[in-house]
C-alpha cells in the first residue's frame, strides 16, 4: 500500500536530516518528499515539468513549510496554494523556528493548518512527527 | 483742484510682496518635498533593519540548532562508546550552542522591544502585580513568596511594557539567591510629590555597588553561577525611560537588592 505523501519545503539540508532521521524512530505512516525552495514546491503541486506524472508525485496530503526558504518565500507559497482550487483544501504546517506571535497570526490569517516550533534540539523531533500525524486527512 | 500722489514706490512694494509670497510659498513646497522624502528614507531603514534582524536571526540559529542536535544526538546514540572527557565535551558544545540561541532571541527580544509603540495611559500597577502573581507558578510558593503591599497608585504607563519591567524584576528577585534559599520579595509603592515609585526588595545575593551601573546595560552579567543572559534589567531601564519614568538600584553584596521604577503618578479618576 502506497504511504501518504508530506511535502516537506526546507533548505536547511541539516534540518531535513534531522527529520528523516526522526521518521525512522517515530512510527509515522507517510512518506516525506522534500522541496529546497518554494519555486520547486510550487512545481510541484502544479504538477509542472518533471512533475507532471501524478503516479509518479502525487499531490501531498499535507505541506510541511518552513517560512524562510528561497526565491518563493513560506508565506507566499501558502498565499498561492490558498489561491489554486485543486489546492486549498491541502492542510498546511508551518514549521519555523521564529517563535514571534506575528509570524504565527500572519500565518493562521493567511490559511495555515497549524504553526509547529522547530525545537532547539532537533532530537525532540519524534513526538513532533506524532503530533504532525494527528493533522494528516483520515481516511 | 488736482491732486497728484506718485503710487510708483507702492507698487513695487506690492510686487516685492507679491514675489516674498511666492518664494514664501516655493520654499514651503520644497520643504515638504525635503521632509517627505526624508520620512520615505528613514521608514524604508527601519524596514530594511527590521528585515535584517529576521534574517540574520533566522540565520545564525539554524546552525547552531544543528550544533546542539547533532552533539546531543551523538550522546544518546553512541555516548556509552565515548570516554567521560568526550562525553563532557559534547555536553559542553550543545550547552554553550543552547546559550548562543538565547543571546539571539534575546537580542531580538530587546531591539523588538524598543521598536514597539508605548501609547501612554493611567495603568493599574498592583492589578497588573497581583495578575503576574496568579499566573506565574514562579512566583508562588513553594518556588518563591512574593508580597505585594498596597494600595498602590496607578501610574502613566503602558500596560504591556509596565508587565514585562515588573516580570523581569521579579524574575531577577526569585533567581538570584543562595542556593536552597526560597526567595522572598516584597513590593510596595511610595508616593514621591507626582511620582509613584514602586520598589522590588529581595533577600537574595545582592549586587556589589560598582557594578549597579553596569547591570542594566546589555548583556552584562555579573553573577555567572545563575542562569541568564543579561538583558533582562537592560530592557526595563530602555522601557521604563520610553515611559518617561527612571529605575535604580540600592544594594550591597550578601545582603539583598531593592530595585525602584518611578513614574508619574496617574489620575484615580
Amino acid at each position: 500500500m502506497k504511504l501518504p505523501r508530506v511535502l516537506y519545503v526546507e533548505d536547511d539540508e541539516n534540518d531535513v536530516f534531522f527529520i528523516r532521521h526522526a521518521m525512522k524512530s517515530a512510527r509515522v505512516r507517510y512518506e516525506l518528499v522534500v522541496a529546497v525552495d518554494g519555486r520547486e514546491a510550487q512545481d510541484y503541486l502544479a504538477g509542472k515539468d518533471g512533475y507532471a506524472d501524478r503516479t509518479l508525485h502525487p499531490l501531498p496530503c499535507l505541506v510541511l513549510l518552513d517560512l524562510n526558504v528561497p526565491i518563493v518565500p513560506g508565506l507566499e507559497l501558502l498565499r498561492w496554494m490558498r489561491e489554486q482550487p485543486e489546492l486549498v483544501s491541502i492542510p498546511v504546517v508551518i514549521f519555523s523556528a521564529s517563535g514571534q506571535g506575528c509570524d504565527r497570526e500572519h500565518a493562521r490569517s493567511m490559511g495555515a493548518t497549524d504553526y509547529l516550533l522547530k525545537p532547539g534540539d532537533m532530537t525532540k523531533l519524534p513526538s513532533l512527527l506524532e503530533q504532525l500525524e494527528t493533522l494528516l486527512p483520515q481516511g | 483742484m488736482l491732486a497728484l500722489e506718485d503710487i510708483t514706490e507702492r507698487r513695487h512694494l506690492e510686487v516685492s510682496l507679491r514675489d516674498a509670497h511666492a518664494e514664501l510659498r516655493e520654499y514651503a513646497a520644497r520643504l515638504e518635498q525635503v521632509v517627505a522624502a526624508r520620512t520615505k528614507d528613514l521608514k524604508d531603514t527601519v524596514a530594511e533593519l527590521e528585515h535584517f534582524s529576521y534574517t540574520i536571526t533566522h540565520d545564525m540559529r539554524a546552525p547552531l540548532r544543528a550544533m546542539r542536535s547533532f552533539a546531543t544526538m551523538l550522546l544518546a546514540e553512541s555516548g556509552h562508546s565515548l570516554d567521560p572527557k568526550s562525553r563532557e565535551y559534547l555536553q559542553r558544545i550543545a550547552t554553550a550552542a543552547d546559550r548562543m540561541d538565547q543571546l539571539i532571541l534575546d537580542a531580538l527580544d530587546y531591539s523588538k522591544t524598543m521598536r514597539a509603540g508605548l501609547p501612554l495611559g493611567v495603568v493599574d500597577a498592583e492589578a497588573i502585580l497581583r495578575g503576574m502573581l496568579e499566573t506565574y507558578p514562579s512566583f508562588q510558593l513553594p518556588l518563591a513568596e512574593i508580597e505585594v503591599q498596597g494600595p498602590m497608585p496607578t501610574v502613566l504607563g503602558n500596560a504591556s511594557g509596565l508587565t514585562q519591567c515588573f516580570s523581569n524584576l521579579l524574575s531577577n528577585a526569585v533567581k538570584f539567591v543562595r542556593p536552597g534559599q526560597v526567595p522572598h520579595v516584597r513590593v510596595w509603592s511610595e508616593a514621591r510629590g507626582p511620582l509613584a515609585r514602586i520598589w522590588f526588595e529581595d533577600e537574595g545575593i545582592g549586587i556589589p555597588f560598582q557594578s549597579h551601573e553596569l547591570i542594566f546595560e546589555m548583556f552584562q552579567r555579573i553573577d555567572k553561577q545563575h542562569e541568564g543572559t543579561g538583558i533582562g534589567l537592560a530592557i526595563v531601564r530602555k522601557v521604563i525611560e520610553r515611559m518617561g519614568g527612571q529605575v535604580g538600584v540600592e544594594s550591597s553584596e550578601g545582603r539583598g537588592s531593592r530595585f525602584w521604577v518611578e513614574l508619574k503618578a496617574g489620575d484615580r479618576t
